[in-house]
C-alpha cells in the first residue's frame, strides 16, 4: 500500500468504510458518505509535506481496493447480525445486503446502529484530517527527479556511445562489489563494442568449467558465451564483506527500483552532508534518496575516477549518465526493437479501428433508420 | 574537407581542456539555482539555528533539507544534460 506522509492512515478509512458497510445506509447517507470518504482522502493526500500529491491521488488502486473489501466485509457482519437479530430473514445471500441497503429498513436497532455508524465515521474522518502533520520523510527517501534522459522519447534510441562509457564505469567502479549475472559478454556485440572487442575483453577473465576427459574441473580464458563474472562467490559472502550490506545484482536494477533510472542517477550522485540532527553511525554514509538516509555503499563516483577512451571529461554527473545509461539498457535491452513494433502496431490497430468503425455503422445503419409508428384504433 | 578541418580543430581543443580539471556540471548547476531556492534554504537554516542546543536528538531538520533539495533538483534536472556529452 502507497503510505501516505502522516503515517499510514489508511486504517481510518477501512474504518469508516467498514462501519458504514455494517449498517442500512438509504441512498442520501451513502452518497454523504462516498463524498465524506473521498473528502478525507484527498485530504490526507493534499498535505504540504507530500511532496507527490498527484502520484498518491491516482495511484492508490490497492487502497480502494481494500476499501472495497472491508465495505463489503461490514455487510456480511450486518448480514449476520441481521440473521441474529430477525431469524424469520432465511434468503441469505450475500448479495442481500448489498439489495437490503438499497431498502430503509426502519427498525430502532438499525437506526441507532446507523447512527452509531455515521459518529464513527465522523469521528475517523475528522482525525484522518487532523493527524496531517509532519512524518518520517526520510523513510521513503528524496523524491528523484526527472531527468531527460536521451532514450526518454516514444521513439528515441539508447546513446550506444553512452552505454559503451558506462559499461567502462561498471567495469572499473561497480564491479568491484556489484555482481551482473544475467548479462553475457556476448550481449555486448553490436550494442557498444563489436565483436574482437568483446572477444578479447572476454579472454581477459578466468572462468571456472565443467569436468574435462579426467574428472577434474579446470579454468580457462572466457569466452563470449560467458556471464560477466561476479565479485563474490555467494550472498553471506558479499555480505560478510561488505558489513552485512548486500550490493545487489545490477542486471535489471533500473526496472526493480521505482523511477529506477532517475533514481539510480539520483543516488549515485546525491551524497551529501546529512541534515542537521541527523547522525549515521560509523560505515554507514548518508545519501538523502536512499530510503532510510543511511546507505552502505559509499560515494563511488569520483571525478576522474575513470578515463574514458574517447576523451570524455569523467566527471561525477558523467559518469552517472552513462553508467545509467549501460544499466538501463542492461535491464532492457529489447527497448529499442519494443518501441518500433509499439509505433508499427499502434498505427496499423487505428487503421483497423477506422475500418471497423465504418463496418460498425454500415451495418447498423439498417436498425438505426428504423421508424416506427404507432397507429391508435379509435 | 570542411568536417575534417573542424574534427581536428575539435580534437586539439579538447586537448587543451583536458589539461584542467574538470568541474562536474551538476555542482555547478546546484550552485548556480541557489537564489532560486531561498525561500527554503531559509527555512532550513532556521531550522538548523532552532535545533542548535538540543542533545536529545529527537530533533532534526530533514524535512526542511529534503524541501530546499527537492527545490534545487527540480531546477538542475532539465538542464543537467544539456552539459553533460
Amino acid at each position: 500500500m502507497y503510505r501516505t506522509c502522516g503515517g499510514n492512515k489508511q486504517w481510518l478509512l477501512m474504518l469508516l468504510f467498514f462501519s458504514s458497510g455494517c449498517v442500512q445506509l438509504n441512498l442520501r447517507e451513502q452518497n454523504i458518505l462516498c463524498f465524506l470518504g473521498l473528502f478525507f482522502f484527498i485530504c490526507l493526500q493534499l498535505n504540504p509535506r507530500n511532496r507527490e500529491p498527484l502520484t498518491s491521488l491516482l495511484f492508490n488502486h490497492s487502497t480502494f481496493a481494500f476499501v472495497f473489501v472491508t465495505d463489503m466485509a461490514g455487510g456480511v457482519v450486518q448480514q449476520l447480525l441481521r440473521r441474529k437479530l430477525h431469524p424469520q430473514f432465511i434468503n441469505s445471500s450475500l448479495l442481500s445486503p448489498i439489495i437490503a441497503k438499497k431498502d430503509d429498513a426502519g427498525s430502532t436497532s438499525s437506526r441507532s446502529l446507523r447512527a452509531v455508524a455515521l459518529l464513527g465515521a465522523g469521528v475517523s474522518g475528522f482525525f484522518g484530517f487532523s493527524t496531517m502533520a509532519a512524518a518520517d520523510e526520510a523513510e521513503h527517501g528524496l523524491a528523484c527527479p526527472s531527468y531527460p534522459w536521451p532514450h526518454k522519447g516514444i521513439l528515441s534510441s539508447y546513446d550506444h556511445a553512452s552505454i559503451r562509457r558506462g559499461h567502462q564505469v561498471y567495469t572499473e567502479v561497480c564491479a568491484s562489489c556489484h555482481s551482473m549475472s544475467l548479462i553475457s559478454y556476448r550481449d555486448l556485440v553490436g550494442v557498444a563494442y563489436t565483436e574482437e572487442e568483446v572477444k578479447a575483453m572476454a579472454a581477459e577473465i578466468e572462468v571456472a568449467d565443467g569436468p574435462n576427459d579426467e574428472g577434474e574441473m579446470f579454468t580457462r580464458p572466457g569466452k563470449l558465451s560467458d556471464r560477466f563474472p561476479q565479485p563474490y562467490a555467494n550472498e553471506a559472502a558479499a555480505r560478510f564483506a561488505n558489513g552485512g550490506a548486500y550490493p545487489p545484482d545490477l542486471s535489471l536494477i533500473t526496472k526493480a527500483r521505482h523511477n529506477g533510472q532517475n533514481y539510480v542517477f539520483a543516488l549515485l550522485t546525491g551524497y551529501r552532508d546529512p541534515p542537521a540532527g541527523v547522525a549515521i553511525r560509523e560505515g554507514l554514509h548518508y545519501n538523502p534518496y536512499f530510503p532510510g538516509g543511511a546507505i552502505a555503499m559509499p560515494k563511488m563516483l569520483n571525478d576522474g575516477a575513470v578515463e574514458y577512451e574517447d576523451g570524455t571529461p569523467a566527471t561525477e554527473a558523467q559518469m552517472g549518465k552513462d553508467v545509467v545509461s549501460f544499466l538501463s539498457w542492461a535491464a532492457e535491452p529489447e527497448m529499442e526493437e519494443r518501441k518500433l513494433m509499439g509505433f508499427k502496431w499502434i498505427f496499423v490497430l487505428s487503421l483497423a479501428l477506422l475500418q471497423a468503425a465504418y463496418y460498425r455503422r454500415l451495418r447498423w445503419s439498417v436498425l438505426k433508420s428504423r421508424k416506427l409508428v404507432l397507429d391508435v384504433v379509435n | 574537407m570542411h568536417m575534417e578541418n573542424l574534427a581536428s580543430i575539435g580534437i586539439w581543443l579538447v586537448q587543451f581542456w583536458a589539461d584542467e580539471e574538470p568541474v562536474d556540471q551538476k555542482r555547478y548547476l546546484e550552485e548556480s539555482c541557489k537564489p532560486k531556492c531561498v525561500k527554503p534554504l531559509l527555512e532550513y537554516q532556521a531550522c538548523v539555528k532552532r535545533i542548535h542546543g538540543d542533545d536529545s536528538g529527537q530533533k532534526h531538520c530533514t524535512g526542511q533539507y529534503f524541501d530546499y533539495w527537492f527545490c534545487i533538483d527540480k531546477c538542475v534536472a532539465p538542464k543537467l544534460f544539456t552539459k553533460l556529452k
